[in-house]
Protein backbone atom coordinates (compact mmCIF):
# COMPACT_ATOMS: atom_id res chain seq x y z
CA UNK A 1 0.00 0.00 0.00
CA UNK A 2 1.52 3.23 -0.92
CA UNK A 3 0.72 6.55 0.83
CA UNK A 4 0.73 9.85 -1.54
CA UNK A 5 1.72 12.58 0.55
CA UNK A 6 -1.19 13.74 2.00
CA UNK A 7 -1.46 17.29 0.05
CA UNK A 8 -2.06 15.67 -2.91
CA UNK A 9 -5.10 13.23 -1.80
CA UNK A 10 -7.84 15.66 -1.71
CA UNK A 11 -10.42 16.78 0.94
CA UNK A 12 -10.23 13.28 2.53
CA UNK A 13 -6.39 13.25 2.29
CA UNK A 14 -6.17 16.45 4.17
CA UNK A 15 -9.03 15.46 6.84
CA UNK A 16 -7.09 12.11 7.69
CA UNK A 17 -3.53 14.19 7.72
CA UNK A 18 -5.45 16.64 10.10
CA UNK A 19 -6.37 13.83 12.66
CA UNK A 20 -3.01 12.18 12.35
CA UNK A 21 -1.59 15.20 13.19
CA UNK A 22 -4.00 16.33 15.75
CA UNK A 23 -3.82 13.08 18.08
CA UNK A 24 -1.67 10.62 16.84
CA UNK A 25 -3.08 7.35 18.57
CA UNK A 26 0.63 5.04 18.82
CA UNK A 27 0.72 1.68 18.69
CA UNK A 28 3.88 0.09 20.41
CA UNK A 29 5.74 -2.84 19.19
CA UNK A 30 9.01 -4.00 21.07
CA UNK A 31 10.99 -5.94 18.20
CA UNK A 32 13.57 -7.32 20.35
CA UNK A 33 14.64 -4.48 22.45
CA UNK A 34 16.18 -4.88 26.09
CA UNK A 35 13.03 -3.09 27.62
CA UNK A 36 14.78 -0.17 28.12
CA UNK A 37 13.59 2.10 25.69
CA UNK A 38 10.15 0.38 26.42
CA UNK A 39 10.63 1.26 30.08
CA UNK A 40 11.25 5.66 28.78
CA UNK A 41 8.05 4.83 26.71
CA UNK A 42 5.94 3.94 29.99
CA UNK A 43 7.90 7.36 31.20
CA UNK A 44 6.50 9.02 28.49
CA UNK A 45 2.89 8.39 29.98
CA UNK A 46 3.05 8.97 33.18
CA UNK A 47 2.13 12.26 34.55
CA UNK A 48 5.52 14.35 34.53
CA UNK A 49 5.84 14.04 30.44
CA UNK A 50 2.00 13.00 30.09
CA UNK A 51 1.97 13.05 26.36
CA UNK A 52 -1.62 12.76 26.22
CA UNK A 53 -2.18 16.34 27.08
CA UNK A 54 -0.63 16.79 23.29
CA UNK A 55 -3.35 14.15 22.00
CA UNK A 56 -1.22 11.29 21.47
CA UNK A 57 -2.34 7.84 23.40
CA UNK A 58 -1.02 4.27 22.92
CA UNK A 59 -3.18 2.33 20.81
CA UNK A 60 -4.24 -1.31 21.76
CA UNK A 61 -4.01 -2.74 18.25
CA UNK A 62 -2.45 -1.68 15.19
CA UNK A 63 -5.75 -1.12 12.91
CA UNK A 64 -5.94 1.86 15.58
CA UNK A 65 -2.83 3.29 15.22
CA UNK A 66 -1.37 6.57 13.41
CA UNK A 67 2.03 5.82 14.07
CA UNK A 68 3.93 2.48 14.75
CA UNK A 69 6.95 3.32 17.58
CA UNK A 70 8.87 0.15 17.41
CA UNK A 71 11.87 -0.53 19.67
CA UNK A 72 14.62 -3.18 19.59
CA UNK A 73 16.92 -4.41 16.76
CA UNK A 74 13.67 -6.47 14.97
CA UNK A 75 14.97 -10.17 15.30
CA UNK A 76 15.09 -13.10 13.16
CA UNK A 77 11.43 -14.46 14.71
CA UNK A 78 9.86 -10.87 15.04
CA UNK A 79 10.92 -9.77 11.49
CA UNK A 80 7.57 -11.58 9.62
CA UNK A 81 5.53 -9.97 12.30
CA UNK A 82 7.00 -6.55 11.90
CA UNK A 83 5.58 -6.39 8.64
CA UNK A 84 2.35 -8.35 9.21
CA UNK A 85 1.83 -5.03 11.94
CA UNK A 86 2.63 -2.34 9.85
CA UNK A 87 0.37 -4.14 6.73
CA UNK A 88 -2.47 -3.80 9.67
CA UNK A 89 -1.57 -0.32 10.58
CA UNK A 90 -4.10 2.33 9.40
CA UNK A 91 -2.27 4.53 6.38
CA UNK A 92 -0.85 6.68 6.40
CA UNK A 93 1.02 5.30 9.50
CA UNK A 94 3.83 7.21 10.71
CA UNK A 95 6.86 4.37 11.90
CA UNK A 96 9.28 5.56 14.73
CA UNK A 97 12.54 4.07 15.24
CA UNK A 98 12.92 4.39 18.80
CA UNK A 99 16.52 4.50 20.19
CA UNK A 100 19.67 2.88 18.61
CA UNK A 101 18.69 -0.69 18.32
CA UNK A 102 15.60 0.02 16.28
CA UNK A 103 17.57 2.95 14.32
CA UNK A 104 20.89 0.78 12.99
CA UNK A 105 20.66 -2.43 15.16
CA UNK A 106 23.20 -0.23 17.25
CA UNK A 107 26.00 -2.84 19.35
CA UNK A 108 23.77 -5.96 17.77
CA UNK A 109 24.33 -5.21 14.13
CA UNK A 110 26.52 -8.48 13.56
CA UNK A 111 24.91 -10.64 15.83
CA UNK A 112 23.12 -13.61 14.71
CA UNK A 113 19.81 -12.80 15.39
CA UNK A 114 19.57 -9.88 13.79
CA UNK A 115 17.16 -9.44 10.71
CA UNK A 116 16.97 -5.69 10.97
CA UNK A 117 17.61 -2.54 10.88
CA UNK A 118 13.82 -1.65 11.45
CA UNK A 119 13.84 0.59 8.46
CA UNK A 120 14.84 -1.82 5.82
CA UNK A 121 12.34 -4.26 7.27
CA UNK A 122 9.00 -2.16 6.83
CA UNK A 123 10.86 -0.63 3.43
CA UNK A 124 10.49 -4.32 2.13
CA UNK A 125 6.58 -3.97 2.53
CA UNK A 126 6.04 -0.03 1.77
CA UNK A 127 9.05 1.37 0.24
CA UNK A 128 7.58 4.63 0.85
CA UNK A 129 6.91 4.27 4.58
CA UNK A 130 7.30 7.82 6.63
CA UNK A 131 10.04 6.54 8.58
CA UNK A 132 11.74 8.61 11.63
CA UNK A 133 15.00 8.16 13.93
CA UNK A 134 15.00 8.82 17.64
CA UNK A 135 18.67 7.69 18.04
CA UNK A 136 19.88 7.03 21.60
CA UNK A 137 19.90 4.04 24.82
CA UNK A 138 17.57 4.54 25.44
CA UNK A 139 16.05 8.02 24.16
CA UNK A 140 15.14 10.49 26.65
CA UNK A 141 11.06 11.39 27.11
CA UNK A 142 12.03 14.55 25.89
CA UNK A 143 13.86 13.40 22.68
CA UNK A 144 10.64 11.50 21.83
CA UNK A 145 8.29 14.23 21.79
CA UNK A 146 10.55 16.28 19.84
CA UNK A 147 10.80 13.60 17.39
CA UNK A 148 7.35 12.79 16.95
CA UNK A 149 6.57 16.77 16.99
CA UNK A 150 9.17 16.96 13.98
CA UNK A 151 7.84 14.02 12.14
CA UNK A 152 4.45 14.91 12.20
CA UNK A 153 5.50 18.24 11.21
CA UNK A 154 7.29 17.11 8.11
CA UNK A 155 4.22 14.70 7.11
CA UNK B 1 21.72 -19.24 59.28
CA UNK B 2 25.17 -18.29 58.21
CA UNK B 3 28.09 -20.74 58.20
CA UNK B 4 31.70 -19.99 58.14
CA UNK B 5 32.98 -20.05 54.63
CA UNK B 6 36.73 -22.75 55.63
CA UNK B 7 33.78 -25.16 57.17
CA UNK B 8 31.37 -25.09 54.34
CA UNK B 9 33.84 -25.73 51.59
CA UNK B 10 35.33 -28.64 53.94
CA UNK B 11 31.91 -29.88 53.84
CA UNK B 12 31.51 -29.66 50.55
CA UNK B 13 35.14 -31.83 50.22
CA UNK B 14 34.15 -34.82 52.84
CA UNK B 15 30.65 -34.81 51.11
CA UNK B 16 31.84 -35.30 47.45
CA UNK B 17 35.14 -37.88 48.42
CA UNK B 18 36.48 -39.12 45.05
CA UNK B 19 34.12 -38.45 42.82
CA UNK B 20 35.38 -35.22 41.14
CA UNK B 21 38.42 -35.20 38.91
CA UNK B 22 39.54 -32.56 39.90
CA UNK B 23 39.18 -29.08 42.28
CA UNK B 24 40.50 -25.70 41.77
CA UNK B 25 39.53 -22.79 44.07
CA UNK B 26 40.59 -19.14 42.39
CA UNK B 27 38.98 -17.20 45.02
CA UNK B 28 37.80 -17.65 48.95
CA UNK B 29 34.30 -17.74 47.83
CA UNK B 30 34.44 -20.23 44.31
CA UNK B 31 35.01 -23.74 44.18
CA UNK B 32 35.26 -25.05 40.84
CA UNK B 33 34.62 -28.85 40.93
CA UNK B 34 35.17 -31.37 37.72
CA UNK B 35 33.39 -34.15 37.12
CA UNK B 36 32.98 -37.08 34.69
CA UNK B 37 30.03 -37.06 32.35
CA UNK B 38 28.60 -40.59 33.80
CA UNK B 39 28.76 -38.94 37.42
CA UNK B 40 27.17 -35.78 36.94
CA UNK B 41 23.57 -36.00 37.36
CA UNK B 42 24.02 -38.24 40.70
CA UNK B 43 26.41 -35.40 41.74
CA UNK B 44 24.20 -32.46 40.92
CA UNK B 45 21.15 -34.00 42.53
CA UNK B 46 23.19 -34.91 45.85
CA UNK B 47 25.18 -31.40 45.63
CA UNK B 48 21.33 -29.95 45.71
CA UNK B 49 19.19 -32.14 47.78
CA UNK B 50 21.93 -33.33 49.90
CA UNK B 51 24.50 -30.50 50.33
CA UNK B 52 21.58 -28.10 49.92
CA UNK B 53 22.92 -25.92 47.62
CA UNK B 54 20.78 -24.20 45.29
CA UNK B 55 20.74 -23.75 41.61
CA UNK B 56 21.28 -20.57 39.59
CA UNK B 57 21.98 -20.99 36.47
CA UNK B 58 24.61 -22.91 34.02
CA UNK B 59 26.83 -21.99 30.90
CA UNK B 60 28.11 -23.55 28.11
CA UNK B 61 31.21 -22.59 25.85
CA UNK B 62 32.54 -24.04 22.85
CA UNK B 63 36.42 -24.80 24.21
CA UNK B 64 37.56 -25.97 20.91
CA UNK B 65 37.91 -29.53 20.64
CA UNK B 66 35.68 -30.30 23.47
CA UNK B 67 32.70 -28.55 24.84
CA UNK B 68 32.38 -27.10 28.04
CA UNK B 69 28.78 -26.73 30.57
CA UNK B 70 29.50 -25.02 34.14
CA UNK B 71 26.39 -25.27 36.33
CA UNK B 72 26.38 -23.30 39.03
CA UNK B 73 25.38 -23.74 42.54
CA UNK B 74 25.28 -21.16 45.50
CA UNK B 75 25.06 -22.19 49.17
CA UNK B 76 24.11 -19.13 50.32
CA UNK B 77 24.59 -19.62 54.43
CA UNK B 78 27.89 -18.76 53.45
CA UNK B 79 27.98 -17.46 50.16
CA UNK B 80 30.30 -20.03 48.61
CA UNK B 81 29.62 -20.53 44.80
CA UNK B 82 30.26 -24.12 43.59
CA UNK B 83 30.92 -24.59 39.33
CA UNK B 84 30.44 -28.10 38.71
CA UNK B 85 31.96 -28.22 35.28
CA UNK B 86 31.77 -31.21 32.93
CA UNK B 87 32.88 -31.47 29.20
CA UNK B 88 32.21 -33.49 26.59
CA UNK B 89 34.45 -34.11 23.26
CA UNK B 90 33.03 -31.79 20.64
CA UNK B 91 33.15 -35.21 18.60
CA UNK B 92 30.25 -36.36 20.97
CA UNK B 93 28.54 -33.21 21.80
CA UNK B 94 26.47 -35.82 24.43
CA UNK B 95 25.92 -34.70 28.33
CA UNK B 96 23.60 -36.49 30.81
CA UNK B 97 20.63 -33.72 31.36
CA UNK B 98 20.23 -32.47 34.79
CA UNK B 99 16.80 -31.49 34.95
CA UNK B 100 15.23 -35.50 35.58
CA UNK B 101 17.00 -34.05 39.19
CA UNK B 102 16.96 -30.65 39.20
CA UNK B 103 13.70 -29.07 37.09
CA UNK B 104 14.73 -25.87 37.02
CA UNK B 105 17.78 -26.87 34.84
CA UNK B 106 15.43 -27.14 31.99
CA UNK B 107 15.47 -23.88 30.41
CA UNK B 108 18.82 -23.08 30.27
CA UNK B 109 19.95 -27.08 28.49
CA UNK B 110 17.38 -26.30 26.31
CA UNK B 111 18.77 -22.79 25.13
CA UNK B 112 22.62 -24.18 25.34
CA UNK B 113 21.25 -27.26 22.96
CA UNK B 114 19.74 -24.42 20.73
CA UNK B 115 22.67 -22.48 20.99
CA UNK B 116 26.00 -25.03 21.53
CA UNK B 117 24.27 -27.96 19.24
CA UNK B 118 24.82 -29.87 22.97
CA UNK B 119 22.66 -33.01 23.18
CA UNK B 120 21.48 -33.09 26.98
CA UNK B 121 20.70 -37.39 27.06
CA UNK B 122 17.39 -37.94 29.01
CA UNK B 123 16.17 -34.06 29.08
CA UNK B 124 12.16 -34.62 29.14
CA UNK B 125 11.61 -31.47 26.81
CA UNK B 126 14.51 -31.32 24.30
CA UNK B 127 12.94 -29.14 22.23
CA UNK B 128 13.88 -25.57 20.52
CA UNK B 129 13.53 -23.02 23.11
CA UNK B 130 15.07 -19.25 21.42
CA UNK B 131 16.05 -19.91 17.90
CA UNK B 132 13.70 -18.62 15.56
CA UNK B 133 11.34 -20.53 14.19
CA UNK B 134 12.93 -20.65 10.97
CA UNK B 135 16.74 -21.60 11.93
CA UNK B 136 17.60 -23.91 9.89
CA UNK B 137 17.79 -27.47 11.91
CA UNK B 138 21.85 -28.61 12.90
CA UNK B 139 22.98 -25.28 12.92
CA UNK B 140 23.98 -23.29 16.30
CA UNK B 141 25.22 -19.98 16.03
CA UNK B 142 27.94 -20.11 19.45
CA UNK B 143 29.53 -22.83 18.16
CA UNK B 144 32.99 -21.19 16.57
CA UNK B 145 33.58 -23.12 13.60
CA UNK B 146 30.06 -21.87 12.11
Amino acid sequence: MVEDGIAEMGILGSLTGWGLKKSPWVYHLNAGACNNCDIEVAELLTPRFDVERLGVQLAGSPRHADALMVTGICTRQIRPRLQEIYRQTAKPCLVLCLGACACTGGIFHDAWHFAGPVDTVVREVDPDANIAYIPGCPPKPEAMISGLATALEEL
Amino acid sequence: MAEDLESSVERLKDWAGDVPVSWHRPRPRRVYVEVERGDLREFGRGLFDDYGARFVTATGTDMGDRLEVVYHFSYDPSGLIINLRVTTPRAEGTIPALTPAIESAEWIEREMCDLLGIEFEGHPRPERLILSDDWPEGEHPLRKED
